[in-house]
């Protein structure tokens, strides 16, 4: 059910940040995802998001793949040292994510974009916390 | 207990796919897998877009005939002052229709960006033509006598138009029956900056902003005499050395579903 809830929410926010709006939909569900359940699925789906997305941006393929996974690197780092699962970490790793995304490939109202990005991405993740039973209780996720 | 598995060797093989990933397709032996991925693209995201267009068009089909009625007025009274001064000049037999119907390539939207979704006015289209259709980056986009953009990347299948009202578009422009002269360049909303007009130089609110011509040897680029915008308000401060205007765009972008690409601004068919 978690993972069928996460690929659900993982493919509206692609379908929706390649076609509607230029808002990182696909960075803040991973970021959240990631939070959660810390799976390494989500390299997988960072991977195939970045393909999906360049081919619809019209960008070269494999950027947002790249972008992405120096992105895990810092989190990774940073995750060494401290605690991953609080709507603070949520929050502070998709606002300056989005930040760079935006600035990195050009996209306008970055500062909004990121806030609201930010903002949405910790709504999720405290509905979802409540919602789903953390990674050591549950045995299928 | 469950233990704690190092997520390193999984990181660093995904991180090798992105950047393999990368470095494959930019060599030619990608092409067949680029275009199998572009044209699944276009038919995913032409699918998604015209859902989002089915209610809309219901909502707003009077401000649609309306501001078509607007446009298609403004076209004609821009048009009969440019043949006025045509006809002065002792023109050229040939009379044509502008831009040239066979220098046009019919595009549908596919994609239109923007921060949230028919309220943020969008800043660059995807459009369903791409390099196998013969869209090039610097060709410009138009609606009839309008201009809208200019292409800015280009794929197999599909292609990026840059709006006029984006923070990357310039353009020099001048204003119908003046002299003036300005650059044209987007602010990221529904607005333009006419910017660079010396101070000597008149300019009313209401004045029509036309492109001045912007043409590469190959022929692409845009044309002279399409239509930008309206003058909407004139900053002129006697200490500056140019004066600036604020430009509307005629055309309302959220309304488009086609566009037409131009694919050379002077025909040798």
């Amino acid at each position: 059910m978690n993972r069928l809830v996460f690929w659900g929410l993982f493919g509206c926010a692609a379908l929706a940040e390649s076609v509607f709006t230029t808002m990182p939909l696909v960075l803040t569900v991973l970021v959240v995802y990631y939070s959660l359940h810390s799976r390494e699925a989500v390299y997988f789906a960072s991977w195939a998001a970045g393909v999906f997305l360049d081919v619809f941006s019209i960008r070269a393929i494999g950027l947002t793949g790249i972008f992405f996974f120096v992105f895990w690197a810092v989190v990774l780092l940073y995750e060494r040292k401290f605690e991953i699962k609080t709507p603070q970490f949520v929050f502070l790793a998709i606002f300056f994510g989005c930040v760079l995304y935006l600035f990195s490939f050009g996209y306008e109202h970055v500062f909004a974009q990121s806030l609201v990005s930010g903002a949405l991405g910790t709504v999720l993740f405290i509905s979802l916390r409540s919602a789903w039973k953390p990674s050591g209780e549950h045995k299928n996720v | 207990m469950h233990k704690k598995t190092s997520k390193l060797p999984t990181y660093i093989l995904f991180l090798t796919c992105a950047v393999l990933t990368y470095f494959f397709f930019q060599t030619p032996l990608s092409q067949p897998a680029g275009e199998l991925l572009s044209s699944v693209g276009r038919k995913i995201s032409g699918f998604a877009y015209s859902l989002t267009r089915f209610n809309s068009s219901y909502d707003a089909s009077n401000i649609s005939r309306l501001t078509l009625e607007n446009i298609e007025l403004r076209r004609k009274l821009t048009r009969l002052e440019l043949l006025e001064r045509e006809n002065n000049a002792l023109r050229d037999q040939f009379e044509t229709q502008y831009p040239k119907s066979s220098n046009l390539t019919a595009s549908r939207i596919v994609g239109m960006k923007s921060f949230i979704p028919g309220v943020s006015r969008p800043s660059r289209f995807i459009l369903d033509r791409g390099s196998s259709d013969g869209v090039a980056i610097g060709q410009g986009v138009v609606f009839k006598d309008n201009l809208v953009g200019k292409i800015g990347a280009v794929e197999r299948n599909l292609s990026e138009a840059v709006l006029v009202t984006d923070q990357k578009f310039s353009l020099t422009a001048k204003i119908l029956n003046r002299s003036a002269i300005g650059l044209v360049k987007g602010q990221g909303s529904d607005e333009l900056m006419l910017d660079g007009v010396l101070l000597s130089e008149t300019v009313k609110k209401g004045d029509v902003v036309l492109s001045k011509g912007d043409e590469t040897l190959s022929g692409i680029g845009i044309p002279p005499d399409l239509t930008i915008g309206i003058v909407d308000s004139v900053e002129k401060k006697p200490s500056a050395l140019f004066q600036t205007a604020r430009v509307k765009p005629i055309v309302n972008f959220l309304l488009l579903d086609e566009v037409f690409v131009l694919r050379r601004v002077t025909s040798n068919e």
